[in-house]
């Protein structure tokens, strides 16, 4: 009992913070769009949900405190109170208040601050024209103590046109359990505007049979109102699993004579009508014959009300790791079956490598989410940053539709916070500078994803000055990160940028230039198995690309082999496989060229790149992959098949080995190294080049590849 | 949804457990007595019976947490076939399972010929709670005493 009690404010913490981010959302476009009606009722209802919903589950503080708030934007919504930047910026304060008194009580939440709060309050109530408090039938404001919140009716009504609404609510068999009391929601549901409201006890059983911790009422209710279908939902909103509830306008008289026979003598009033036991009994038995004409089956009257469900994201992680031994298992299944010369069981083997990788992904597509959450969240912080530095910045989002496996998504907050960072701080100029240089005085930070083969990329650009490539080179030889006189490449002058330590900013702000946050971004990138792309271009802007994996647990991989061992190369790169003959590399005169349908097509012998010293067979196979940098073809002796690759993470000493993406237990057991298609042609493309003009000494880079890296660092000892 | 780590759920759930003991006691007895009291709470449920009749009087907040009690409580009401009354004079908070309740104990006696009444009048929060619901003419049309 305690614990479903517990699980539900759970469940009420989790809606709040999703609502909390909406409400968020929508305070910073109104800022910018601020004659929006949509965003000021969008707003409202937030606010609303939060206040009601907060009452409900015992946070009584958060309701009475959020209800100040709702007020104001009453004000604002029938035109007596003016949006303003204060406005907006006390209400996200409020917001962070709200937000911590949520948390209240979790492990490593931010304190609540009462007096906090009481002074947001004194300056809202300026802000409304009311210095002094409240006039009477208002609560008072500053109610930290706040025990009744929520009780007052009224506020809700809209002024728009009214409608009425037949509304049938049922709970279920769990609904009181789960902490949830329905008086107090139809308390709530009266303050939308006035209600006329018949209870059921059609459903109660003899006192014997009752479970005493059920509710077995129902209820028919009409109301009339301004509000929409939205907002008489959200009153349900943390309810809506466990109850069973119609909202129908009740447009025509037949209709509503339909859902509710007794009502054409109900007056609608703000209070219940007093009808009889008799009249109730009537309503009771109309609700028997409804659910009979259904046949007994509860109906939800929208498609916005789909069977979705929250999961907690342990459990989902373990589902899929249990997925993954699932498909190692099966792997040996097909090899054992493979081996023996069985129909029966290669029937059933196959039967099951089916169902396998069926299941396999419908689990990563569970995982997989929309980056539009992440996203959002960051038009506070640059909201806030633009304030704080005195800037005019907008943040535009594109492809935040773009989904992506949530373990990428759970770490992706952390660099893109820091990229944002850097590029408000250093990237974008100050308002005079960009006049003078003749660019809009409202700097762009733009945030986009989009899919590429089996990987995401995540853009951070914006149209600041540019990266200087030479003081970062002057910097860098500073710090004693590359030697004097060295000749880097543009990507290898930006990959300094992710050093530790590194900062050309000469002075330390408190928003960056501490030479942390670009370490961050590697390390968790690193961590993603991901890479960073930069460019810029003096006085136009900086784009960051980050390409991370579109998951991190399993793949579909084609399993091919040089020699003795094993490779696993993303299926999702590979474009085709062709053979490769003497004959072939005699006609292209020894060049590593293949000629695929008239199309010149580079080639890299992974033999000769990994320097496996066993004889090559007489005809070899090219995999053609697609990669960013171009098509490019990896030679390797022979193509096994397609596997279902479930990724294990490499150790930590191979941390840096970039060109390995991680590795997988084949169906015999053994090891199999998962290649990265695409750092392999960078890393290929850069010792091409490296051999034709000579390594810069002592340049050993990180973000290069390990093999020069190493290769750098025998050269200095 | 985050993941949230075992000791912390563990924490949580403990001290809501906690806090539902001290809010919820319910409480029975038999002699009319004051009855077992938590410290500092007044709620409790007590039958007391009399030559005629039994009395079951309500106090501070029936609701879910005291459902089970209260079910029993009626249900040895109803069996002694002596006229059962529910007082609820002491009452703080009725909720949903609390009405039901006494509106199934109300149909059972009646089918077994018991007469069963309901005293007292709850306090304004209640009453006003039950209006929203459509509840209390469910409890106070039944008033005859």
């Amino acid at each position: 009992m305690a614990s479903k009690a517990d699980q539900f404010k759970i469940a009420f913490r989790e809606e709040g913070r999703e609502v909390l981010v909406d409400l968020e959302s929508a305070l910073l476009e109104l800022n910018v769009n601020r004659g929006d009606p949509d965003l000021v009722a969008r707003v409202f209802r937030a606010l609303h949900t939060i206040k009601g919903s907060g009452a409900m589950f015992g946070f009584e503080n958060l309701a009475a405190f959020t209800h100040n708030l709702e007020n104001a934007f009453d004000e604002v919504r029938n035109g007596r109170l003016e949006i303003s930047s204060e406005l907006i910026d006390l209400t996200l304060s409020a917001l962070d208040q709200i937000r911590a008194m949520l948390e209240e009580g979790e492990a490593g939440a931010p304190q609540a601050d009462p007096s906090a709060r009481a002074e947001i309050l004194a300056k809202l109530r300026h802000l409304m024209g009311k210095p002094e408090d409240p006039p009477a039938g208002k609560k008072p404001a500053a109610s930290n103590t706040g025990t009744e919140a929520c009780c007052e009716v009224g506020t809700g009504v809209d002024s728009g046109p009214m409608r009425e609404w037949s509304i049938h609510f049922a709970p279920g068999a769990e609904f009181m359990l789960n902490g949830a009391n329905p008086l107090l929601l139809l308390r709530e549901l009266g303050q939308l505007g006035g209600l006329s409201v018949r209870a059921s006890m059609a459903a109660v059983p003899p006192l014997r049979e009752l479970d005493p911790e059920r509710c077995y009422v129902s209820w028919e209710m009409v109301l009339a109102t301004a509000a929409d279908r939205d907002a008489i939902r959200d009153v349900f909103i943390f309810v809506e699993d466990c109850c069973d509830l119609t909202i129908e306008e009740a447009a025509s008289p037949a209709s509503t004579a339909d859902t509710i026979p007794a009502r054409g003598q109900a007056s609608i009033a703000a209070q219940t009508d007093s009808a009889a036991a008799s009249a109730a009994d009537l309503t009771a038995r109309a609700l028997e014959d409804k659910r009979a004409t259904f046949g007994g089956r509860r109906h939800y009257d929208a498609p916005d009300n789909a069977s979705s469900l929250r999961v907690p994201a342990a459990k989902l992680d373990h589902f899929v790791n249990l997925v993954g031994e699932l498909v190692t298992v099966q792997a040996r299944l097909s090899e054992i079956a493979a081996q023996r010369d069985d129909l029966e069981v290669a029937a059933v083997s196959e039967e099951i490598e089916r169902l396998t990788s069926s299941l396999r992904e419908n689990s990563m597509n569970i995982r997989m989410m929309p980056i539009r959450a992440t996203f959002e969240k960051f038009r506070r912080l640059v909201h806030d940053l633009a304030r704080d530095l005195g800037k005019s910045v907008e943040l535009t989002i594109e492809g935040a539709d773009t989904e992506l496996d949530k373990t990428v998504i759970d770490q992706l907050g952390d660099p893109l916070m820091h990229l944002i960072r850097n590029s408000m701080d250093h990237g974008i100029e100050p308002p005079d500078l960009r006049a003078a240089r003749g660019k809009r005085s409202t700097a762009t930070i733009h945030l986009s994803a989009r899919h590429s083969g089996a990987s995401v990329l995540i853009g951070v650009s914006d149209d600041g000055g540019g990266i200087n490539a030479e003081a970062v080179q002057k910097r860098a030889v500073e710090q004693g990160l590359v030697v004097a006189g060295a000749q880097l490449t543009e990507s290898e002058t930006f990959a300094l940028l992710f050093q530790p330590g590194f900062s050309t900013a000469r002075q330390i702000t408190d928003i960056s230039g501490r030479g942390v946050g670009m370490d961050v971004v590697r390390q968790r990138v690193d961590s993603l198995r991901g890479s960073i792309e930069v460019t810029s271009e003096p006085g136009v802007g900086t784009r960051v690309t980050l390409r991370l994996p579109l998951t991190l647990a399993i793949i579909d991989g084609l399993l091919v082999s040089i020699g003795e061992a094993c490779f696993v190369l993303p299926l999702a790169n590979i474009l085709e496989c062709i053979e490769l003959t003497r004959a072939d590399i005699e006609r292209a005169n020894g060049k590593h060229m293949a000629n695929v349908r008239g199309e010149i097509v580079p080639y890299i012998r992974l033999r000769e790149h990994f320097n496996i010293r066993t004889p090559r067979p007489e005809i070899e196979q090219i995999m053609v992959v697609q990669t960013e940098q171009g098509r490019y073809g990896f030679v390797v002796d022979q193509v096994l098949g397609n596997c279902q690759t479930v990724i294990k993470n490499l150790g930590r000493f191979y941390r840096h080995v970039q060109v390995v993406s991680g590795a997988t237990i084949l169906g015999n057991g053994t090891v199999a190294l998962i290649l990265d298609p695409e750092r392999l042609a960078q890393d290929a493309v850069r010792a091409i080049s490296h051999s034709a003009r000579g390594r810069p000494a002592g340049a050993a880079l990180r973000a290069g590849s390990s093999r020069e890296a190493k290769v750098s660092a025998q050269e200095v000892s | 949804m985050p993941v949230i780590s075992e000791p912390v759920l563990q924490e949580s759930v403990d001290r809501c457990a906690h806090e539902l003991y001290l809010a919820w006691p319910s409480v029975r007895c038999n002699d009319g007595a004051a009855g077992n009291r938590l410290q500092g709470t007044e709620v409790g449920i007590t039958l007391k019976q009399s030559k005629k009749s039994t009395v079951i009087r309500l106090e501070g907040a029936t609701d879910i947490a005291a459902a089970a009690e209260f079910k029993k409580l009626l249900l040895e009401a109803c069996g002694t076939g002596k006229n059962v009354r529910v007082a609820l004079d002491g009452a703080t908070d009725l909720d949903v399972t609390a009405v039901q309740l006494i509106w199934a104990a109300k149909r059972s006696a009646e089918e077994s010929g018991v007469a069963f009444t309901i005293s007292g009048a709850v306090p304004e929060s209640v009453s006003s709670a039950l209006t929203y619901g459509g509840l209390q003419q469910f409890l106070f049309p039944l008033d005859a005493s």
